[in-house]
């Protein structure tokens, strides 16, 4: 879609904002910027939008130079959207999106409606308010509809989220998902935030000082991080790995598991297959119904209901492993059961399991 | 300078009832030339304006000489301009072209003034939606701008009014010439009535404008809880009635 060919750019004052960058931009997919300083995201966009002219390179769209572009036109069939939203503050927000809609080429007596069929979609409520009224949530979610009202093939999100707090970003990342599901259209974002950029982007670009230092997908970027790039992450980088990794890649091969009413010794055999004393008990379907620690059983008795420690969570093959390791972590056992589709258990995993699938992995 | 409208009465009042019922007629004629050749002048000051705040915002080099000009047209008092052109500027259309200078000055400096404190974020971010030159002044600039620009014509009306009046004897008629000629005759209640009527005009153009700026679709002019209960007003009334 969109392709960087050894693209640099200077400002006004001679600074390097852009340096040398070569990188292509998949369709139908969020791309991340992510990088310091702001001002190289920006200007990256601004060469995107037409705005700004490379000092050397060229930057193509479609196949096409954007210096052979009619710039108006071109930014009249994207989406645009900078953070914190800028709304025009003497529009209501149904003007701000119908206006867009007109640009773009919507007849007049369509705008309307269109724009009132957006705002519904991104769920604002009264449509009269103008931007003063609105809080940052609905600001954002007034400058996506702006952003996707006249369906471009092509948008373009400088730090969307940027003043949102954390319990509202979950909400407007889900929501500009499904808008570019709906496109479906390719989204080219620039965010300082790693987390917006791990939880949006299908491809990341890393930025450092201008230049492109890595680039690949989240799992990528988390687990084969380049030299330098962690203070642009963050810290953890391999647990919040694990939130790109399925419990269905990772095989569930502790078997420390016995059925309710099974014999202490059946049940300490069975915990020397596990890392610790714990063992997982089931029932007669092989439902998970409590672990038990074979140091505290009685020598000769069967392994009963009444001295077991209830299990906090299951995890599904959909789940991530991040969320494996949170019940493990929390289990007594440090351990969690893997279920099937119908509850039944396949294989328990420990804390060893995912040091070891992680070591795999960056191998 | 046309003769005064009544001979000076002996005792001379400052409000004479029995002159005012024989004049009020010819006062009213006066009042309403004045209104006219104000009109005249701001609307050709305004048009002028207009067109320079245009090719100002297209041309941002023709800006700065045509500030300084208007800075210079606006420095000297407007009533010293207009008197030191009297001697010789001898037509009606003439002095109306000075006055609709000095009304130009005034709205041109007020609106660039207004527009420059527009956001440039905003004029970024409407740059960056597609909106074009025009569109960018005309949706997104001159709404932000509006109190400037209000402020600006509310003046420029007021000192149309004033300067047509400064320029009466020039002008052969409308309240300005009538308070001369009572000021030559020395007479009192034709001096106070077109004086009483002249702060009316200017009291009515200012609400005037004032109203007419409150209508128009402008950026600033509502405050969210002042529209928020002109809405409730108006769904008040649409919302039919109970059966």
């Amino acid at each position: 879609m969109i392709s960087f060919e050894a693209v640099s750019w200077q400002n006004r004052a001679g600074d390097l904002l852009v340096d040398d960058i070569s990188a292509d931009i998949a369709s139908e997919m969020t791309t991340v910027l992510l990088g310091t300083p702001r001002q190289t995201r920006q200007a990256l966009l601004r060469l995107v939008l037409r705005l700004e002219t490379p000092t050397t390179g060229v930057v193509k769209v479609a196949g096409a130079d954007l210096r052979r572009v009619d710039g108006l036109k071109f930014r009249r069939s994207l989406g645009w959207l900078s953070g914190p939203a800028q709304l025009f503050p003497h529009q209501s927000i149904l003007e701000q999106v119908a206006t867009t809609a007109r640009l773009a080429g919507t007849l007049r007596r369509d705008a309307d409606d269109v724009a009132q069929t957006m705002l519904d979609e991104v769920e604002v409520g009264n449509t009269e308010r103008r931007p003063d009224e609105l809080s940052s949530p609905e600001r954002v979610r007034v400058g996506l509809a702006r952003s996707f009202v006249h369906r471009p093939s092509l948008v373009v999100l400088d730090d969307p989220f940027a003043g949102v707090d954390s319990v509202e970003r979950p909400l407007l990342r889900a929501l500009l998902s499904r808008l570019r599901d709906d496109g479906p259209t390719t989204v080219l974002l620039a965010t300082g935030d790693a987390e917006d950029a791990l939880a949006l982007g299908h491809r990341i670009l890393l930025l450092l000082d201008g230049a492109l230092v890595q680039s690949g997908s989240p799992t990528d970027i988390l687990t084969r991080p380049t030299k330098g790039v962690e203070s642009l992450l963050g810290a953890g980088l391999s647990l919040r790995g694990l939130a790109f990794v399925l419990v269905d890649d990772v095989p569930a091969d502790i078997k420390a598991v016995v059925a309710l009413g099974a014999t202490a010794a059946e049940a300490r055999r069975s915990a020397k297959r596990g890392p610790s004393s714990w063992v997982l008990v089931v029932d007669d379907d092989r439902r998970p119904v409590g672990w038990a620690n074979t140091e505290r059983l009685s020598a000769d008795g069967p392994v009963t209901e009444s001295p077991l420690v209830a299990v906090r969570g299951v995890v599904h093959a959909s789940d991530t492993m991040q969320r494996a390791l949170d019940y493990a972590v929390s289990s007594p056992s440090q351990m969690v059961p893997k279920v099937d589709d119908d509850g039944l258990v396949l294989g328990l995993f420990s804390q060893t399991t995912l040091s070891l699938h992680l070591a795999r992995v960056k191998a | 300078m046309r003769p005064c409208l009544a001979i000076k009465s002996v005792s001379d009042p400052w409000f004479d009832r029995n002159w005012l019922e024989h004049n009020w007629a010819s006062l009213l004629r006066a009042a309403r030339d004045h209104v006219l050749w104000s009109l005249l002048a701001f609307g050709l000051g305004f048009a002028a304006a207009l067109f320079l705040v245009t090719l100002g915002r297209r041309w941002r080099s023709l800006d700065q000489p045509l500030r300084a000009l208007a800075l210079v047209a606006s420095a000297v008092p407007a009533v010293s301009v207009v008197s030191t052109l009297l001697p010789t500027v001898t037509s009606r259309v003439g002095l109306i072209g000075a006055i609709a200078v000095s009304v130009t000055a005034l709205v041109y400096r007020t609106t660039m003034h207004g527009l420059d404190r527009v956001d440039p974020n905003l004029v970024a971010e409407a740059l960056a939606l597609g909106y074009g030159r025009w569109q960018r002044l005309a949706w997104v600039e001159f709404p932000l701008a509006i109190r400037a620009i209000r402020s600006g014509i509310r003046c420029a009306s007021i000192a149309a009014v004033g300067l047509v009046a400064v320029g009466g004897p020039t002008l052969h008629g409308g309240l300005g010439n009538t308070i001369a000629a009572a000021s030559g005759a020395g007479h009192r209640t034709e001096r106070v009535m077109a004086i009483a009527l002249l702060i009316v005009l200017c009291i009515m153009v200012d609400a005037g404008v004032r109203l007419m700026m409150l209508r128009a679709p402008s950026g600033d002019s509502l405050r969210p809880q002042e529209r928020s209960s002109r809405r409730q007003r108006r769904n008040h009334q649409t919302k039919p009635s109970p059966p």
